[in-house]
């Protein structure tokens, strides 16, 4: 199953948090510890990590179960997906490009900015596509179409409101790039996956 | 952040404002300010009267969003006080949306055990049994993520008829809530098994796929109907031929092949796995189930698979990945073939060739190399599967080429061969850890310790098992009773360490263990000696005394060293003169480990008189733990499961928006209506009140208490009556609590402190309240509970000591009487009056007490719509009043 679902940015600041199964410790050192692992990876390492360590935040699994950490970057975010074995890693990846998609569809251009004001709807998306550490749904239709009722508060995300506003990057130090788009699709066109 | 609010879409100009403060500030520090004082904003926003659902929603989600964000994290306690809105929002939200956040809300933040979960078991009920599938789905959502077994009753047979409700998002979610709610009441799945099976042929594959799911928990509980296997069958049948161009197909596909990995599958079944895996070799789409499909030829017997047929086919149809660039292609294909017997493929058979070439198997031997640990593991997994002298070979290989300025990669990778070698083996483990580290002497090393080394052998063998850890601890804690020999700083440290942690558990004694540290102490830095003085601290915990060449030893150490370790010397040598001291270190130390026992040394050395409970370092407990949190308003007298038969779940009236929470005050409506706030009571009025209007909350409560019409109808009662002739006893709160804000029988109305309530009251009350015999009470009791009532949530929260709920039989009109019957001070505070809304709030007091803490309870009763009696909740800090209260709930 999946114990949680994490996107951060590329300073580590999260943007995102679910968790599937109850955490022993907080979140933050969860994120932190998750971080430490993904940021200091280099381009050419496959997206997929053992994690025993994580056994202490989410607790300790079976012995066939080890905890196996899942990730793919966006633009400036990493979606981190924290998996154990019965889950397929390429499967997972699959999933992290059908959220980003997802985000996608109903942000139109989505960016960091639009996680950061409109976290509730993306927990929404999320819930339409995992519920309880199990796949509900993968079909971009399908998650399209149920979120088509709540989808006209975010038709007017940032970035479809201000197209001539795209990469702009910001000047926080939290936060380098809020407005990039993640351009999953760039990454689709040329075959080259975003990692 | 340079974006205008309009074009932010953000909530509210507050939200736009806290998002740019946060993302703008310098340090985390910063950011973490304005995230607190966000939160103590909230809260104050969110006791405010009258906060509507839209309000509310906004505000969990800014809370949400602060809990998230700061560095520091906000403990469950700091989020608590928004529970009972998040509650209400679930219940009352006038939207879909806005139910979600309540329930989100709820998700994140209420802990597994919290008493507010049966709050909303009512809540669930009614939105699983309504008519549109959003509130259905949104309800069975917060099962399957919050599952408990109080809500198992009240939804079991609704739920049984939701699998094969019209709408397939509602039959999926209830097929997850009931694998979810079966890890708590598995009696549950022998109840669902045959509704589970039939959703095997639905038509909607994403409730196929829900249904394959709960059949894996069905096989582990063996309630897997006989017929289900034909059925899953027929289902990868059908499948098979769509995978490549449906992405539900591959999930359902992929969700098979790994309940077949459990169950025996059959050579039909095997035959499509193996055309599955021949048509992955031309679609990469199809590269999403390889590895499913790997796992189940995995699963069975090589002589299964190899009267299959052609089984070179099996890894020919993979080889194409090896040569891939790509990481996650190499990981693909290493992750297959690990999951087929060598014999298949490496030629180890005399009777099956070898599949690969040479060039294959040379960049096999390649990827030992790569700079991806995981491939490097399973490179060499598969390596040792075919022949482990391939990789013992390898290892002496690898040590006798250790260059002189080796890299820390380079003793990584040494650390992975060994745990590959070992396999489940502690002693060889040690062996390979011991060669290691000879190899890489201090002469070429210069002394320096690898941090990451130590960290990385020591979490292995604590992982290993209870067999492994032991083992791998006894090989190399013997190497410290040889004087002789020299260990490299790093073992060193790794032997000192597992001294600490394995004292008692090896065959070698704490005392044996002691005196060989003493004896290396002199041959290490003063980084080394302190580790070692440390673990000799622990180890002396575990002797009967301390040997003297142990003490000549330290002795003599304290002469040539510098002042630190001086320091330390001195700190072993007192602590072990003091044996009561030294217990009482090790007992509060958290684990055996040895900075655990640093930090419960340092504790105790400044703060001597600490509470032996209070153990340095315990890790703050997160939202959604499962553990208590000190100081949180839950407490274990309350931890009591209720009783299944004392559960009512018929459906309450949802408490009244805030906003709209004005009404109407009929002249005749009765009492309980006055109680239970309904939908239906909402009026046409809802004109601001205002101090000039004489329509305050207060006044209004209070003129609807004392209409001729009730007065008269309270005076024709029986008890009135009989009260009456026993003459000035009457009090108006004895007859009629509900209608009053406030009462503190058996005293008269005096504790009505707002003036203009009193005035209001006209001069009946006052003439009542003369008649009374109690008007010589001392006011200060009356004072304290003025003050108390002030707030009842911060009573409610501060009475944390005892607590318990339940339902009484009896109506709270009854209840009211009753705990006027107790003797203790009074106050009740009306069902409409916030906080928790809905809700006839009781302070009781014994009346010695001078300030909370001794003798204060506080009770909420929430009264049924359908049958005459209460649930009731009642805290306080006192056992003995609890135990008085309780008994007269009939508890």
């Amino acid at each position: 199953m999946i114990h949680s679902v994490i996107i951060f940015n590329t300073s580590g600041v999260p943007r995102l948090t679910k968790f599937y199964t109850p955490i022993h410790q907080s979140s933050q050192t969860l994120v932190r510890k998750i971080y430490s692992l993904i940021s200091t990876r280099s381009a050419g390492l496959c997206n997929f990590l053992d994690a025993p360590e994580l056994e202490d935040f989410l607790g300790r699994r079976d012995e066939d179960e080890k905890l196996r950490v899942v990730y793919r970057s966006y633009a400036t975010l990493h979606f981190v997906f924290v998996v154990d074995s019965s889950e397929s890693e390429l499967g997972i990846l699959d999933l992290i490009q059908v959220f980003v998609e997802s985000l996608d569809r109903a942000f139109e251009n989505v960016c960091e900015l639009d996680l950061v004001f409109h976290f509730d709807e993306v927990h929404h998306i999320l819930a339409e596509i995992i519920q309880g550490g199990l796949v509900l749904e993968t079909n971009l239709e399908a998650i399209d179409s149920s979120l088509q009722q709540a989808a006209q508060a975010r038709k007017h995300s940032f970035a479809s409101a201000n197209p001539l506003a795209l990469g702009v990057g910001g000047v926080g130090p939290r936060s380098s790039g809020l407005q990039t788009p993640l351009g999953w699709l760039t990454g689709k066109l040329t075959g080259v996956g975003p990692r | 952040m340079d974006v205008p609010f309009i074009s932010s879409g953000a909530l509210s100009s507050a939200h736009y404002t806290l998002v740019r403060n946060v993302e703008l500030a310098q340090t985390p520090q910063q950011a973490d300010q304005y995230l607190l004082e966000e939160v103590h904003s909230l809260r104050a926003r969110m006791s405010r009267p009258r906060l509507s659902t839209k309000q509310c929603r906004e505000c969990l989600i800014l809370l949400m969003y602060c809990s998230m964000t700061a560095t520091s994290g906000l403990a469950a306690n700091d989020m608590e006080f928004a529970l009972p809105h998040a509650v209400t929002l679930a219940e009352a939200g006038t939207s879909i949306n806005e139910r979600r956040i309540g329930y989100l809300f709820c998700s994140a933040v209420m802990s597994l055990d919290h008493e507010f979960r049966l709050m909303l078991v009512n809540t669930l009920r009614k939105d699983l049994e309504a008519p549109e599938a959003p509130r259905i789905c949104l309800a069975l959502d917060y099962l399957i993520q919050c599952p408990s077994e109080d809500v198992i009753p009240a939804i079991q047979s609704r739920l049984h008829d939701l699998v094969s409700h019209n709408s397939p998002h509602v039959r999926r979610r209830a097929l997850f809530a009931i694998r979810a709610l079966a890890g708590h009441d598995p009696s549950l799945l022998g109840w669902m098994s045959q509704e589970i099976a039939k959703r095997l042929r639905d038509s909607d594959p994403m409730v196929t796929s829900a249904a394959v799911v709960s059949c894996g928990i069905l096989l582990q509980h063996n309630l897997l109907p006989s017929d289900t296997g034909i059925g899953i069958y027929k289902v990868l049948l059908r499948l098979s031929d769509t995978v490549i161009e449906s992405s539900t197909a591959r999930l359902v596909t992929q969700k098979i092949l790994r309940l077949y990995c459990s169950l025996q599958p059959s050579s039909e079944v095997l035959q499509i796995v193996l055309k599955l895996i021949k048509r992955a070799s031309s679609r990469p789409k199809l590269h999403l189930v390889l590895s499913d499909c790997f796992a189940v030829l995995h699963s069975v017997p090589p002589e299964t698979v190899l009267s299959l047929g052609n089984t070179a086919s099996v890894v020919t149809n993979i080889r194409h990945l090896l040569p891939s660039e790509d990481a996650n292609e190499q990981y693909l294909f290493l992750s297959c073939l690990e999951c087929v017997h060598p014999t298949l493929w490496a030629g180890t058979s005399p009777k099956i060739p070898a599949v690969l070439e040479a060039w294959e198997v040379e960049r096999i031997m390649q990827l030992l190399s790569s700079p991806d640990g995981a491939i490097r593991t399973k490179t060499l997994r598969i390596l040792s599967s075919i022949d482990p002298s391939i990789v013992n070979m390898y290892f002496s290989q690898q040590l006798e080429d250790v260059p002189s300025n080796h890299s820390q990669d380079k003793i990584t990778f040494l650390l992975e061969v060994a745990e590959v070698m070992a396999d489940k083996d502690g002693e060889q483990y040690s062996r390979s850890i011991r060669d290691i580290f000879n190899a890489l002497s201090d002469e070429r090393e210069g002394r320096r310790i690898s941090e990451s080394a130590v960290e990385k052998v020591l979490s292995y063998i604590r992982d290993g098992g209870d067999t492994f850890g032991p083992n791998a601890a006894t090989t190399l804690l013997a190497l410290v009773l040889d004087a002789s020999d020299k260990l490299n700083s790093t073992l060193m440290v790794i032997v000192t360490a597992l001294a600490c942690e394995y004292a008692g558990r090896v065959a070698i004694s704490p005392l044996q263990l002691l005196q060989g540290l003493s004896e290396k102490l002199k041959e290490y830095p003063a980084s080394i000696q302190e580790v070692s003085l440390l673990a000799m601290m622990r180890l002396a915990a575990d002797c009967e005394g301390v040997p003297t060449d142990v003490i000549t030893a330290v002795h003599s150490l304290t002469d040539a060293s510098g002042r630190h370790i001086q320091r330390r010397c001195q700190q072993f040598l007192d602590i072990i003169s003091k044996p009561n001291v030294l217990k009482d270190v090790t007992s509060r130390s958290r684990s055996r480990s040895l900075p655990d026992f640093l930090a419960s040394l340092e504790s105790y050395q400044s703060r001597p008189s600490i509470s032996p409970r209070l153990t340095p370092g315990s890790p703050r407990l997160a939202p959604g733990s499962p553990h208590p949190t000190p100081g949180s308003p839950r407490s274990s007298a309350g931890r009591t499961p209720l009783s299944g038969n004392k559960l009512r779940y018929a459906a309450y009236e949802p408490p009244p928006p805030a906003a709209r929470a004005r009404r109407p005050r009929s002249r005749t409506r009765t009492a309980s209506r006055s109680r239970s706030a309904t939908s239906l009571d909402y009026g046409d009025d809802i004109r601001p009140s205002s101090s000039l209007s004489g329509r305050s909350r207060h006044s209004e409560d209070l003129t609807r208490t004392v209409t001729a019409g009730e007065l008269a109808v309270v005076a024709g009662s029986p008890e009135l009556r009989s009260l009456s002739l026993v003459g000035s006893l009457f009090t108006l709160s004895n007859l009629i609590p509900e209608f009053l804000l406030k009462s503190s029988p058996p005293r008269p109305l005096i504790s009505l402190r707002k003036t203009d309530s009193v005035d209001l009251l006209g001069s009946k009350l006052d003439l009542i309240s003369l008649d009374s015999p109690f008007m010589s009470e001392p006011p200060t009791a009356l004072e304290e509970l003025d003050e108390l009532d002030h707030d009842f949530e911060s009573s409610w929260n501060s009475l944390d000591k005892f607590s318990a709920r339940g339902w009484c039989e009896m109506s709270m009109d009854a209840v009211v009487r009753r705990l006027q019957g107790l003797q203790f001070k009074i106050v009740v505070l009306s069902s409409d009056q916030l906080p928790f809304q809905g809700e006839l709030k009781v302070l009781l007091s014994s009346g010695s007490a001078k300030k909370v803490g001794r003798g204060y309870a506080a009770i909420r009763l929430r009264e049924s719509t359908d049958e005459d009696g209460c649930l009731w909740r009642l805290r306080s800090d006192d056992e003995e009043m609890l135990t008085g209260v309780r008994r007269l709930f009939g508890d």
